[in-house]
């Protein structure tokens, strides 16, 4: 009998979740926290339809522990590009997409040139791997 | 605190030599007295309390939300003690320096009336919600303070806008001017998400939805254990609260963490409506009420965001036992409130739409490219551009999955996804033709699956006549929620299967009327997760509840007759089991989807009659599921146990089934079982031919 509470117990515990950690810094993508449910854990956890992440309420800016922006650049756009740094890489890299779409309004300049330029220039944008918001928007503008 | 009861009795003198001097310093503006019990019961007054249509209780729990002692009973009283806590603060303010009023802190204050707390201590205490740096009964309930401004011009005229530097702040941030309802749907192998989930984001007036604002009900969970969740969840013990952050955030929690599909609704709220919304939330902030997952759940709070916003709404009174995430999504669609939709895919999912297009090189080197341990320098890429771009593209997407999964370092990643970009930056952009690479399709994009509003309602309800030899009978089956791979398809995860509390009775004989339970499945999950070149999940299934030990037979006019199978008494030939069953195997997709084919291994504990004993068994199950079209299915499948010695006087049970679906809300379905192998006579199993039909309401 214990075994096979044993084994069904064991074939419970399968699946892990890793969920993305809260954007803690600015650069390229998130230190990712292990989320280790078992199955078991996941059917009964059901009934809180499974809330991990973190509550906020009223952000303002400023809070997400960035280098100060840039004088020329509004305290949104800053927060724009520090919360979607991987995705605007991408689309710059791509040239198009929602996150440089949004980017160019921001920035009142023409969506197809602005990402046109900015996907040429890439390598001059994205310098290292530990480039921030500020670093990359200060790049953006140089490019422009 | 004898200080305070000391301060008090001077004020109540204070208040009687003022009334007697004839000041009008604590009445309440002359145009309220005759309003009041008439503005009290305005929708647009009782959406703001939370009072559904009907009811005389708020669906607020925290009374720190309420400036009346008894205002989660009384909008009327509420609504005099907001306007007088409004009149009180201005007044004070006119006269400079007095401290705002701080609403319920301390019942005896209540009682006397609203008088300003002038202890320096209770105000700095900030034990109020929301007391960081907003007091004033202005700043903390704007939505309410604009529609009493509205609502009684002498009030209006008397008050000074007061400073509120927070909401101030908070308002500039988010620009409300559009309100989108997401969806993020359930993913596979994580049931506690099953159902899916709903949430408001408010936009800004380019309508970015990057730059938009998640305002979202959670429950304030904060253990580890399963069962305590369970428990806590379903019986109102976890409070829930409204959060507000950027809606970028919750995507990513959503598509790269959780791996979730998201619909996004726009709703037809005006601007004027949707700064409502934003004033009404910021009340919101830190008042609580208890979440019940089977009713007061995420789903349901945000009904009542949607009335404050537009009073002529009515989308809370009519709650049932339950409220599903997508069954809310319908009836806001019923209420006109839906103007388009979009879809975005997981990241998962836009994998398995990008491996398609690429060769088997391709995703070999795909493979190497999602490792940032291999050398880039023994990269040989395709020499198509074309191909190369997808290939790039997939690579992106593959990298971060890879990632999520916690297979290397944040350093690690971030020099491969550098050198990937850096790749794919230098071959322009993917023409229109391939892959889209907004990740927001509308609705009316082939690649777009169907939403959950095309899916068919959430309560099933049967009627299936069966035969089978000479016996005939009917199966009543009821079940509440929600939905499984023989259901009609559309508006639904694939592959996942969720049933809680289904039901399923059997009649039988014109003369006998006999009846009898056959099933009380309490919670059944079948996690049909494909497999794919890249990805390789796990499928797996679990299900408690009673069944009976020969699942396909009918009522026993014939049984007596049949020997009793060795293990049980004989008079209990078909005894209803509980019993506990998990599985695990692999899913594969065909045929562009519309095939299934899945095997698994199952373990089962079970009773062997009512509570006489348990016993184990170990067993499989195989089988093939075809989707056509999206009007009919058709499957078969054959299942059997091994190991106990029950089991192995029983036969195996194989069946073929076929589902038609006229219309979203009802099914057609016919089903052969047979049982084969080991003793195919034995015990009341036999070959059994079933009919019926299936309502969705």
């Amino acid at each position: 009998m214990k075994k096979i509470l044993a084994l069904t117990f064991t074939l419970a515990t399968l699946a892990t979740s890793a969920i993305a950690g809260p954007n803690t810094g600015c650069g390229l993508g998130n230190e990712v926290i292990k989320n280790q449910n078992t199955v078991l854990m996941q059917v009964l956890a059901v009934t809180t339809n499974g809330t991990f992440g973190n509550q906020t309420f009223g952000i303002s800016f400023g809070t997400l522990g960035c280098a100060k922006p840039a004088s020329w650049v509004g305290a949104e756009t800053q927060q724009f590009v520090a919360l979607n740094m991987e995705g605007l890489a991408a689309d710059i890299a791509k040239g198009q997409g929602e996150a440089v779409d949004t980017l160019a309004d921001l920035m009142k300049q023409d969506r197809a040139t602005f990402a046109s330029k900015l996907q040429s220039n890439f390598d001059k944008i994205y310098t290292s791997t530990s480039v921030d918001a500020s670093a990359v928007l200060s790049n953006i503008k140089a490019v422009l | 605190m004898p200080a305070l009861i000391s301060t008090s009795r001077i004020k109540s003198t204070i208040l009687v030599c003022l009334l007697a001097c004839g000041c009008n310093s604590w009445a309440t503006p002359p145009s309220l007295a005759s309003s009041a019990a008439r503005l009290a019961t305005d929708p647009a007054w009782r959406a703001l309390l939370h009072f559904p249509k009907g009811q005389a209780l708020s669906l607020i729990d925290d009374s720190r939300f309420f400036l009346a002692p008894n205002g989660q009973s009384d909008p009327q009283a509420e609504l005099q003690a907001t306007v007088q806590a409004l009149y009180q603060e201005n007044q004070n303010q006119a006269q400079a320096n007095a401290a705002p009023v701080v609403p319920k802190q301390d019942a005896q204050l209540e009682k006397n009336g609203t008088e300003a707390d002038t202890e320096p201590s209770a105000s700095a205490n900030n034990t109020n919600i929301g007391s960081e740096n907003d007091k004033f009964v202005q700043c903390r309930y704007p939505a309410r303070t604009a529609w009493l401004k509205e609502k009684i011009p002498d009030l209006a005229a008397e008050l000074h806008s007061l400073p509120c530097p927070r909401w101030s702040a908070l308002l500039q941030q988010v620009q409300p001017h559009s309100a989108t309802l997401v969806f993020p749907d359930g993913y596979l192998n994580s049931p506690a998400s099953m159902f899916g989930h709903t949430l408001l984001r408010i936009d800004p007036p380019q309508e970015h939805a990057l730059r938009g604002y998640a305002v979202n009900y959670a429950a304030q969970t904060a253990e580890e254990n399963g069962l305590a969740y369970a428990f806590n969840g379903i019986f109102g013990l976890y409070k829930g609260l409204f959060s507000i952050l950027p809606y970028s955030e919750k995507l990513k929690e959503y598509q790269f963490g959780e791996q979730r599909d998201m619909w996004e609704f726009r709703l037809n709220l005006s601007p004027a409506e949707n700064l409502r919304l934003l004033q009404h939330v910021w009340e919101l902030e830190g008042a609580y009420s208890y979440y019940y997952f089977f009713d007061k759940n995420c789903s349901y709070r945000l009904l009542s965001l949607l009335e404050a916003a537009r009073p002529s709404l009515d989308l809370t009174s009519a709650k049932g036992l339950w409220v599903i995430p997508s069954d809310t999504i319908r009836q806001v669609q019923e209420a006109g409130l839906l103007l388009h939709t979009s879809y975005r895919p997981s990241q998962a999912q836009k994998l398995r739409g990008l491996e398609k297009q690429l060769s088997p090189e391709d995703l070999t080197l795909l493979a190497r490219l999602g490792d940032p341990a291999q050398d880039p320098a023994n990269f040989r890429w395709p020499s198509d551009t074309r191909q190369k771009r997808l290939l790039l593209d997939a690579s992106l997407e593959y990298l971060q999955y890879q990632h999520s999964k916690q297979n290397f370092s944040l350093e690690a990643y971030r020099q491969r996804y550098l050198y990937l970009l850096n790749e794919r930056s230098r071959l322009g952009k993917l023409a229109a033709s391939q892959t889209p690479t907004n990740p927001a399709l509308a609705q009316t994009d082939p690649a777009a699956p169907q939403d959950p509003t095309a899916g068919h309602n959430t309560t099933r309800i049967g009627i299936t006549g069966v035969s089978q030899g000479s016996d005939s009978g009917y199966l009543l089956q009821l079940r509440p929620a929600y939905h499984d791979m023989r259901d009609r398809q559309a508006g639904y995860l694939q592959g996942a299967g969720i049933e809680f509390v289904s039901a399923t009775m059997l009649m039988q004989g014109q003369s006998s009327k006999k009846i009898q339970l056959q099933e009380l499945n309490l919670v059944s999950i079948d996690s049909m997760a494909r497999q794919s070149a890249l990805l390789k999940p796990w499928s797996w299934n679990v299900q408690f509840g009673w069944a009976r030990l020969h699942p396909a037979s009918m009522l026993d006019s014939t049984n007596a007759e049949e020997t009793a199978s060795p293990q049980l008494p004989k008079t209990e030939t078909n005894p209803l089991q509980f019993r506990v069953i998990g599985g695990i195997g692999k899913a594969y997709g065909w045929l562009d989807d519309s095939l299934l084919t899945y095997a698994d291994l199952r373990a089962k504990i079970a009773t062997r009659s009512q509570w006489n004993g348990l016993y184990a068994d170990l067993g499989w199950r195989l089988g093939m599921q075809h989707y056509p079209s999206p009007s009919w299915s058709w499957g078969l499948q054959a299942s059997g146990w091994e190991t106990s010695t029950l089991a192995q006087s029983m036969p195996r049970q194989a069946e073929f089934h076929l589902g038609y679906y006229p219309s979203k809300d009802i099914a057609l379905h016919f089903k052969q079982e047979q049982p084969w192998g080991r003793n195919p006579g034995a015990g009341p199993s036999r070959p059994r031919t079933s009919l019926g039909i299936h309502l969705f309401r």
